[in-house]
């Protein structure tokens, strides 16, 4: 409590005193990680794989086609029975290894790539139309579903077609503070994108067999959190010992 | 049947119509200067802000600037928009790039003139007492937004000569930038997407409609056209075209020009 | 049919009302709740889900109706503020000449002006077309048909500069059964605003409405009165078919009179079931009013002029105060209390007439005192108000009248919630309860065993409003009497008492607005 308080007031007084290139100031410190781990594992489905519907696409079919798999269906592989866009994260890391310059989502073919992301506040948000046609991003804090979401981004996007006006939009804004994000195109109702804003760089998200690593990870005991947009959450204790890998699996079920 | 007197009543009724819109049917120019009266922020001026806004805006927008005021309730309670809740942070009517907080002239300019159809316009009080009603106002933005600097977004050009040309090209850029799926192939605020907008707050937004300017929430002049265009309106359905449209401001005024045209 | 006269009477003295009297009423009724608001849409366009502005101050604002209204003709917390800041929003007095400025203009504050008229000055033309149907006991008259329209009324109103507004409005009646058309004066009123410093000191003069201020105004009711049949010129009055409207406004007393001068005139008999005073829907006078200590709490004081009951009839002056607080509790929340005493001097003469010879005790003054509240929650509107009334000692010059029974004090209280359904369905639920005071018994000569003449009284009632477009309102409502039959004393008549007699009344209506 106290420490957060220091933060929003030190937060506040950088902001007010030193307004300097639009990064916002977070309580996370980049350090050289000493005896770095790591923790890796993948994350599986106890189920029969599911099958992933297909939308009947009405609009700019010459480049969406004209079917596209619903981006909001769970997405399992049919061997290894990994679980594809899941969202894995550790709660409170204060100081660590440097994020990613930058944080980029991209419109291809009538889809966000990626699905599901992560990104640390304070970093510029670029935005790409490999899509020769119009998209919208409109991104939104908060929950849908708590009906809590705000704009933070509602914007076209040029696109190929005018090949000289065409420019990723770097947007300082979208990272302006943790929390999740929803991310839609106005254009494409079915495009669906979600993200979470930390402090800190990591988290990881899994791949086509469910495999993930967030690497370069100080030594210590962390609390590691899952999400996915339809099987949920969980959440573990993980210790990282000094120079070695940790290990999390995890196993999603069904949701009724 | 008494038809002196109701002819009597009807005159008498005529003449007060004439007597008292004499004078108000004048130009009435607003103070310029009053961008630049502004008094000093401290803790004096946002307690008169705060007197004023319990006297002017918190009927609407609650005491605790959160929309909920004894009378919001009563404001378009099943579709959009409903009175500003300050502490959301998300701003309509902004010079400034989407997702950002609007500058302190764009809120002086939506109390001096109000929103057509929905919020009046005080200018009754005097431009410190509006400023000050800003000040206090501002006190309700999540911090966030606060401390992140607004960027205002650059007016590129000047308005062209509404010519047959230019309103011609302004269509082609109506159909190219898709602006016919919410606004309707004729601007009547009726296109295919028109139906199923929402708001951020999950309330259904009727699209404007672009042939009755006089329900430009953002104003009606060329200027006002291109700012609602190039900024978007946060928390509602209108997307910003500043990026796509970058290097293409010509464009941007031609559609300001057919869209200006969609009402004569 | 219910509403069908049932007395047999009336078939006895021929006057069974003739078939084709029932086809022009249903015709007339479906011209009304067919055509008018066909009318209706076609004068307000395609604005009927905008809710686009409509009449008088939502035009000149270019505001929604709910910024002031829970539903027309009642003010929300915000519309009343503007009535009393003078019919100017707080925070844009500026005597209603640059509040159509469009958005825009050459530079960033610059704007050109809309030249509307209803931009500056507010207007509105209301009608009301009103059929009602009444289940008497007794049925002494044919049941009120209201020819077409019930009412028509106008108002202008605006702003003359910042501290200068006015309000003028009249209303045509057109000729009923009994009555000839009526053009009148509703209310006209100069008002001043903001004198000395914002919100010290405000003033009305000219003919205004007492209550306005009040929890429950009289001029601001979901349910129009429906309109009694009565004669008053005489003693004691004939009452045909009490009015519906909020009881606690009524004069509550039986037996009293404006005085000898007034013998013969309309209005001699004071009607126990008619709005009075403070409560009367306009007086002649002045009113001061302010909020010098901000927002909590509002004062109120005036005077009403009236002729005093004397044998040597003068001009009264009737002092009255208001006090009321204001209180915003939370999200969507807002409650008041109000409070108010108006003092009558020689106001009324307690009046009996033995054998048809009118006979008048002392001139009587006479005190009213009531309290109101309303709470305010989302789309409920709660109010309420118990009035109390109180007269002198009564005095006559010798028996046997002396003898005759009075009590000097009268209770009546209105209770109505209103819900905002659905943007387009508006329900009210009202009831009325009156204790009255006044003649209680006629010296026992005349009275025998018969009930006592103060009867109290008692209704509930409801509407159901649907609105196809925000300013036309289409009604059907009924008021169920909750007391039982009593006769009058044979002295008076001996027939039904008039409080008791109505076992329904129902109207059907059009409310409309442009």
């Amino acid at each position: 409590m106290k420490r957060t308080t220091t933060i929003i007031v030190s937060v506040f007084a950088l902001g007010l005193v030193s307004y300097a290139g639009r990064t916002v100031e977070t309580g996370y410190r980049v350090v050289d990680v000493v005896q770095a781990g790591s923790i890796t594992g993948t994350v599986t489905y106890d189920g029969a794989v599911p099958d992933i519907p297909t939308l009947t696409v009405d609009k700019n079919v010459d480049v969406c086609g004209t079917s596209i798999a619903d981006p909001n269906a769970t997405v399992v592989n049919s061997q290894s029975k990994g679980v594809r866009w899941v969202l894995l994260y550790l709660e409170e890391v204060s100081e660590g290894k440097a994020p990613p310059e930058r944080f980029v989502l991209d419109n291809e073919e009538c889809e966000f790539r990626p699905h599901v992301m992560g990104a640390v506040a304070g970093h510029p948000f670029i935005i790409e139309n490999s899509d020769p046609v119009l998209h919208n991003t409109h991104i939104r804090f908060g929950s849908t579903l708590e009906r809590t979401r705000r704009t933070v981004f509602n914007g076209a996007l040029s696109f190929h077609e005018g090949e000289p006006q065409y420019r990723p939009i770097e947007n300082p804004r979208v990272l302006r503070r943790s929390g999740w994000i929803d991310i839609q195109c106005d254009a494409h109702e079915w495009m669906q994108g979600y993200g979470l804003v930390l402090e800190h760089p990591y988290f990881a998200v899994t791949d086509e067999h469910g495999a993930y690593e967030l690497t370069e990870v100080p030594p210590g005991t962390y609390t590691l959190k899952l999400w996915h947009e339809n099987l949920g959450e969980q959440t573990r204790e993980v210790t990282v010992q000094p120079g070695a890998s940790a290990t999390a699996d995890f196993t999603l079920k069904p949701t009724s | 049947m008494d038809r002196q007197r109701i002819a009597w009543l009807t005159l008498s009724n005529a003449a007060l119509v004439v007597l008292t819109t004499g004078p108000a049917l004048a130009q009435m120019p607003i103070e310029v200067a009053a961008y630049n009266d502004r008094p000093p922020v401290n803790e004096q001026t946002i307690a008169e802000g705060k007197r004023i806004y319990d006297l002017s805006c918190v009927h609407c927008h609650g005491t605790a600037g959160r929309g909920d005021g004894p009378v919001a309730y009563f404001l378009n309670r099943s579709f959009g928009p409903h009175p500003r809740n300050f502490t959301d942070g998300v701003f309509k009517f902004r010079s400034t790039y989407s997702g950002d907080a609007p500058t302190d002239e764009d809120l002086f300019r939506s109390v001096t003139k109000g929103i057509p159809g929905f919020m009046p316009g005080f200018n009754g009080l005097a431009p410190a007492e509006r400023w000050k009603v800003i000040y206090y106002i501002k006190t309700f933005l999540p911090e966030d937004l606060l401390e992140f600097e607004p960027e205002v977004v650059e007016i590129v050009g000047e308005p062209l000569p509404a010519n047959a040309a230019s309103i011609r090209r302004g269509y082609e850029v109506y159909q190219q930038l898709n602006c016919w799926e919410c606004h309707g192939p004729g601007g009547q605020g009726d296109g295919p997407k028109a139906p199923d907008l929402e708001d951020d707050w999950g309330f259904p937004l009727p699209s404007a409609d672009l042939t009755r300017p006089s329900s430009f929430k953002n104003g009606s002049r060329p200027e006002d056209i291109y700012r609602t265009i190039v900024t978007g309106l946060d928390g509602g359905a209108m997307t910003s075209f500043v990026d796509m449209m970058r290097g293409r401001e010509e464009d941007i005024w031609h559609l300001v020009n057919f869209v200006l045209a969609l009402s004569r | 049919m219910w509403w069908t006269p049932t007395d047999s009477r009336l078939h006895e003295t021929g006057r069974v009302r003739p078939i084709h009297r029932f086809a022009l009423q249903a015709a007339a009724l479906g011209l009304t709740t067919t055509i008018l608001p066909m009318s209706g849409f076609a004068a307000t366009g395609n604005d009927a889900g905008l809710e686009g502005p409509v009449p008088a101050f939502a035009r000149k604002y270019n505001l929604s109706c709910n910024v002031c209204h829970t539903r027309e003709p009642r003010l929300n917390p915000f519309g009343q503020r503007f009535q009393e800041n003078g019919y100017q929003l707080p925070g844009t007095e500026d005597g209603g000449t640059s509040l159509k400025t469009l958005l825009g203009g050459p530079g960033p504050l610059d704007g050109a002006t809309l030249d509307e008229v209803t931009n500056f000055l507010a207007a509105r033309l209301r009608a009301e077309v009103q059929q009602s149907f009444v289940r008497q006991k007794t049925v002494s008259e044919d049941p009120d048909f209201r020819s077409f329209p019930n009412v028509v009324n106008v108002f202008f109103a605006g702003s003359a500069t910042r501290n200068v507004s006015f309000y003028f409005e009249t209303e045509f009646a057109p000729p009923a059964e009994s009555e000839e058309a009526k053009v009148e004066f509703e209310r006209v009123m100069l008002i001043l605003t903001n004198l000395g410093r914002y919100q010290l000191a405000n003033i009305r003069i000219g003919k205004i409405d007492p209550s306005a201020f009040f929890a429950f105004p009289t001029h601001r009711q979901q349910m129009n009165p429906i309109f009694p049949v009565a004669e008053s010129e005489e003693f004691p009055p004939e009452i045909a078919r009490i009015p519906v409207l909020p009881m606690a406004f009524a004069a509550k007393m039986f037996g009293l009179t404006r005085g000898s001068e007034h013998q013969g005139e309309e209005g001699f008999s004071i009607l126990p079931f008619e709005p009075f005073f403070f409560n009367a829907p306009a007086t002649t006078g002045a009113m001061l009013w302010g909020r010098p200590l901000g927002e909590l709490f509002l004062y109120q004081i005036g005077v009403a002029q009236d002729e005093t009951a004397e044998d040597e009839p003068g001009v009264r002056w009737d002092p009255y105060g208001l006090l009321r607080f204001d209180f915003l509790l939370g999200p969507y929340t807002a409650l008041q209390l109000s409070g108010f005493y108006y003092y009558a001097k020689n106001a009324a003469r307690p009046t009996l007439a033995p054998m048809g010879n009118v006979v008048f005790g002392e001139p009587v003054d006479w005190r009213r005192w009531g309290v109101g509240a309303r709470l305010h929650y989302r789309f409920l509107d709660i109010y309420g108000t118990v009035i109390w009334d109180d007269i002198d000692d009564v005095v006559f010059p010798g028996p046997p009248l002396t003898l005759s029974e009075w009590d000097t004090q009268g209770l009546g209280v209105s209770l109505e919630a209103d819900w905002v359904i659905h943007q387009n369905w508006f329900l009210g639920v009202r009831w009325d309860f009156m204790d009255p005071g006044g003649l209680v018994k006629l010296p026992p000569l005349l009275q025998g065993e018969d009930p006592e003449i103060n009867q109290d009284a008692s209704l509930l009632g409801g509407i159901l409003k649907f609105y196809p477009v925000p300013n036309v309102g289409l009604y059907a409502r009924s008021h169920f009497n909750l007391l039982g039959s009593v006769q009058f004393p044979a002295a008076l008549g001996g027939d039904e008492h008039p409080a008791r007699n109505p076992t329904v009344i129902s109207a059907l209506g059009v409310d409309m607005a442009f």
